[in-house]
C-alpha cells in the first residue's frame, strides 16, 4: 500500500476526513488528528491490496470535510462528493449506507447560487444540516463554529441521496435524453429534448450541474444546442451529429442517481 | 421456552396495533416468550436496523409502502441484509388490495409490477428467510380473519425455518493476512483491531464473515466451545454466549476437586484433566505448557499495561495471572523485559509467527477447517484446487440435503442443492432471483 493517506488511515482510522489541497486543508486536517486526502487521489479512488480487496479503513468515518478552492465549479465539488462515495463504498463495511455528515468548505466570497447549485445536484430545495446530511460552511467563519456545524449536522448514508435523486424530475429528464441518444428513434429523441427543455426553463444555467469539464463551457452548448432543436428547423443529420456531441457534453457520473 | 424479538414496520396506524397484538398472541401460542418493538416510517426503521447490527431481530414484519416520497419498505430491507440485522422478514405488500393498480396499468402490467417487487426483495435478501406476503384487502368483508390467518402461516413458516437452524453450523476458518504497522510508529489498539489479522468464518448456510483480529478471536473461541451438533445461526455465531455440556462438567469438577488439594493437581483437574493418574513426563509437559501459556498472556498484558491500554477486566486477568504464577511472576517479567528489549520490527514478526500458529490444533480437533488466503479472492494459482475441508463441507451438506428430505422438506433442500454451489475451489449461495415463495 504506497498511498501516504492510507497508510496513516491504516495506522489510525480516522473519525474525519479532510478532502482537498493546499495549506488550509492541510491545517485543517492537522487539526482534526488526520492527514489531507488529495483531489488527484480522491478521483484515482483507494488502491486495492495486493490481492484486489479493500481494507475498512473507513469503519469509524463520521464527518467529511470538502476543501472547495477557488477555482472549482460546483459540478467539479459535487464530481468529488461522488468520488468520496466511492471510497466509503469501498473501504466501510456498511457501504453505501454508510452514515455520514459532509461539510463544504467554501471560501469567503463564494456566491449564494454556488450554494444553490450544490443543493440542485443533491436534489434537495436548499442545503439544510439538520435533514440534508450535508451543510456548508465559509472560511470566514471560526473553527469553534465550524466544529458545532459538524455536530449539527445529521449524518446521512448514500441510499437516501441515491432515493431523492432517482425522483428528481431533473435527472429523471436528462436520463430520459440520454437514454434516448443511445436509441434510434427519432420521435422519442425530440420528445426527451422537449422534456429537458421544459423542465430547465428558466434555470438553463443548472446544465453545467451535469455536464463533463470543462462544465460551464459544455453547458452552454447543450443550452445552444436545445434551443435550436425545439425552436429552429432541423435535418436528421443536424440530429445523428447532436447524438454524439450530447454524450460527449453530458457526464453519466453526475447523472446517475 | 423460546424467546422471540420482533420488529414491525408499518405506517397505516389503525394496522399497527392490530399486527401487534395478533403476532404477540400468535407466536405465544407456539411456545414463544414475545418482546415487540414498533416503529411507523422509513428513517426510524432503517435506524433499528443498523442499530440492531450484531442483535438482530428474530423477525421483522416490513410493510413496503411506507409513505416516505422516496424510500421504500425494500430499502430498509436493504439496511436489514446490509447490516445482517434480521433473522427471518415478512415483506407485507399492499399490492393485492390496490384495485386501482389492475384498473390503471392492466392485469399483466400489474402482474408484472408485483413479479418486479418480488424480484427486487428476494436480490436483496436470503430468499429462505424472506416471506413477500400480501397484505388482504381491508374492504373485504373478511379482511379481518384473512389477516389474522395469514399472520398465523407467517408465524408457522417461522416456526418451522426457526428448527432448520441447524444448517447454518460454522464450518470453514480462514486467517487472513496481517497487515505490518508503519515503520517507527508505535502500535495502537485501534491499529490491531481494525488491520493486523483478520480472521474469515464459512457458515453452512454459505454466508462467510471476517471479523478483525480481536473479535475473530472470541468468536473462534465461541465456535470451539458449541456442541457440533447443536445448530446456530451466522448471528448467534457470532454474538451468543456458549451454553455447552463441557463448560457445565468443567463447573462441577470446580467445585469437588479429588484432588487431595495439591494446587497443580486443582489446576489441572478443573481444566478437565486427570492429573493423578498421568505419568511424571506428561505432567511436567502439561506444566510446561501451562506456564507457557500463562506468560505469553502475562507479556501481552504486561504490554497493553505499559501502553496504558489496558481494559478494567484485562487488568483482572493480569491480576489473577499473577497470583496463579505465585513465585514465578519474577520470571514472567524478566520475559517481558527481555522482550520489549527487542526491536520492533523482530517483534512483530515473532507477534505474527505466533498469532499464525494459535489455535491450529484446537480448530482442527473441533472439525473446523483452518485454512490461508482468502476464498472469496482466490488465486489463478489455487483454482480447481478441492480442499479437504471443501470436500467435508460436500459431505456435510449432503448429510444436511439427506436429513431435510427425510423430513418432508424437499423445496429447501432443493433450494440448498441448486443454491450453495462449489466452483473453482470457492464455494458460494447463488441467491435466485426467479424464486417466488409466499404463504
Amino acid at each position: 500500500m504506497s498511498s501516504t493517506v492510507l497508510n496513516e488511515w491504516q495506522y489510525n482510522p480516522p473519525e474525519s476526513v479532510v478532502v482537498g489541497c493546499g495549506s488550509y486543508s492541510a491545517a485543517l486536517a492537522s487539526i482534526l488528528g488526520t492527514v489531507p486526502l488529495p483531489f488527484d487521489e480522491l478521483h484515482a479512488g483507494p488502491e486495492p491490496d495486493t490481492d484486489g480487496s479493500y481494507e475498512c479503513l473507513l469503519e469509524n468515518l463520521k464527518h467529511v470535510l470538502l476543501v472547495v478552492s477557488n477555482e472549482m465549479a460546483a459540478a467539479e465539488t459535487l464530481r468529488c462528493h461522488q468520488s468520496l462515495w466511492r471510497w466509503v463504498e469501498k473501504l466501510s463495511s456498511a457501504g453505501c449506507q454508510h452514515d455520514l455528515a459532509f461539510l463544504f468548505v467554501l471560501l469567503e466570497n463564494t456566491s449564494e447560487q454556488y450554494e444553490h447549485a450544490l443543493a440542485i445536484g443533491l436534489s434537495v430545495p436548499a442545503i439544510h444540516p439538520p435533514t440534508t446530511g450535508h451543510a456548508v460552511w465559509r472560511r470566514s467563519g471560526s473553527l469553534p463554529e465550524l466544529l458545532d456545524l459538524v455536530a449539527a449536522t445529521q449524518s446521512m448514508d448514500l441510499l437516501q441521496l441515491t432515493a431523492r435523486r432517482a425522483v428528481d424530475i431533473k435527472r429523471l429528464a436528462l436520463a430520459r435524453l440520454q437514454s434516448a441518444v443511445g436509441r434510434d428513434d427519432l420521435n422519442d429523441l425530440q420528445g426527451a429534448v422537449q422534456a429537458v427543455f421544459q423542465t430547465f426553463r428558466g434555470n438553463e444555467y443548472e446544465f453545467d450541474l451535469f455536464c463533463r469539464p470543462p462544465s460551464h463551457r459544455n453547458g452552454n452548448l447543450l443550452r445552444r444546442w436545445l434551443t435550436v432543436a425545439v425552436t429552429g428547423t432541423v435535418t436528421q443529420d443536424w440530429w445523428t451529429t447532436g447524438k454524439s456531441q450530447l454524450t460527449s457534453w453530458l457526464d453519466e457520473r453526475l447523472l446517475s442517481p | 421456552m423460546s424467546s422471540i424479538r420482533i420488529l414491525i414496520v408499518e405506517d397505516d396506524s389503525q394496522l399497527l396495533p392490530i399486527l401487534a397484538t395478533s403476532y404477540r398472541k400468535i407466536f405465544a401460542s407456539l411456545g414463544y416468550v414475545v418482546t415487540i418493538e414498533q416503529t411507523s416510517n422509513v428513517a426510524d426503521a432503517r435506524q433499528l436496523a443498523k442499530a440492531a447490527h450484531g442483535k438482530p431481530y428474530d423477525f421483522v414484519s416490513l410493510d413496503v409502502n411506507l409513505g416516505d416520497g422516496t424510500l421504500t419498505g425494500l430499502n430498509v430491507l436493504e439496511t436489514f441484509n446490509r447490516f445482517r440485522s434480521a433473522w427471518m422478514v415478512a415483506l407485507l405488500t399492499g399490492v393485492e388490495s390496490d384495485a386501482k393498480l389492475d384498473a390503471t396499468l392492466g392485469r399483466s402490467e400489474a402482474e408484472d409490477l408485483r413479479k418486479k417487487l418480488r424480484r427486487h426483495a428476494y436480490a436483496n435478501f436470503p430468499a429462505e428467510r424472506l416471506m413477500v406476503v400480501e397484505k388482504p384487502s381491508p374492504n373485504a368483508d373478511d379482511a379481518q380473519t384473512l389477516l389474522s390467518n395469514r399472520l398465523i402461516q407467517i408465524a408457522l413458516v417461522y416456526d418451522e425455518v426457526a428448527r432448520l437452524r441447524y444448517v447454518f453450523r460454522p464450518i470453514e476458518v480462514a486467517g487472513l493476512k496481517r497487515v505490518r504497522a508503519p515503520k517507527g510508529k508505535k502500535v495502537k489498539r485501534s491499529f490491531i483491531n481494525t488491520t493486523s489479522v483478520h480472521w474469515q468464518i464459512r457458515f453452512n448456510c454459505g454466508e462467510i464473515r471476517t471479523l478483525p483480529d480481536m473479535a475473530g478471536f472470541q468468536t473462534l473461541h465461541r465456535l470451539l466451545a458449541l456442541d457440533r451438533t447443536q445448530s446456530v445461526t451466522p448471528e448467534e455465531a457470532l454474538m451468543s454466549e456458549p451454553k455447552t455440556e463441557k463448560a457445565e462438567t468443567i463447573k462441577t469438577e470446580t467445585v469437588t476437586p479429588d484432588c487431595d488439594a495439591d494446587p497443580l493437581a486443582t489446576y489441572f483437574e478443573a481444566k478437565g484433566i486427570t492429573w493423578k493418574g498421568l505419568p511424571r513426563e506428561e505432567q511436567d509437559t502439561l506444566i510446561r505448557a501451562a506456564l507457557s501459556l500463562r506468560i505469553t498472556r502475562y507479556v501481552e498484558l504486561r504490554e497493553l499495561q505499559d501502553d496504558e491500554d489496558v481494559s478494567p477486566a484485562e487488568g483482572n486477568e493480569l491480576d489473577a495471572i499473577k497470583k496463579e504464577l505465585g513465585p514465578l511472576v519474577g520470571a514472567a517479567e524478566r520475559a517481558y523485559q527481555s522482550i520489549t528489549a527487542i526491536s520492533n520490527r523482530q517483534k512483530a514478526e515473532e507477534e505474527e509467527d505466533k498469532d499464525e500458529k494459535f489455535g491450529v490444533a484446537e480448530m482442527s480437533a473441533e472439525g473446523l477447517h483452518l485454512e490461508g488466503g482468502n476464498y472469496d479472492r482466490i488465486g489463478n494459482d489455487r483454482r480447481g484446487w478441492d480442499s479437504p475441508g471443501g470436500q467435508a463441507f460436500r459431505a456435510r451438506m449432503k448429510r444436511v440435503r439427506d436429513c431435510l428430505r427425510e423430513n418432508g422438506f424437499d423445496d429447501f433442500a432443493t433450494h440448498i442443492e441448486k443454491s450453495i454451489q462449489s466452483a473453482n475451489g470457492k464455494w458460494s449461495y447463488n441467491q435466485p432471483n426467479d424464486i417466488e415463495w409466499t404463504t
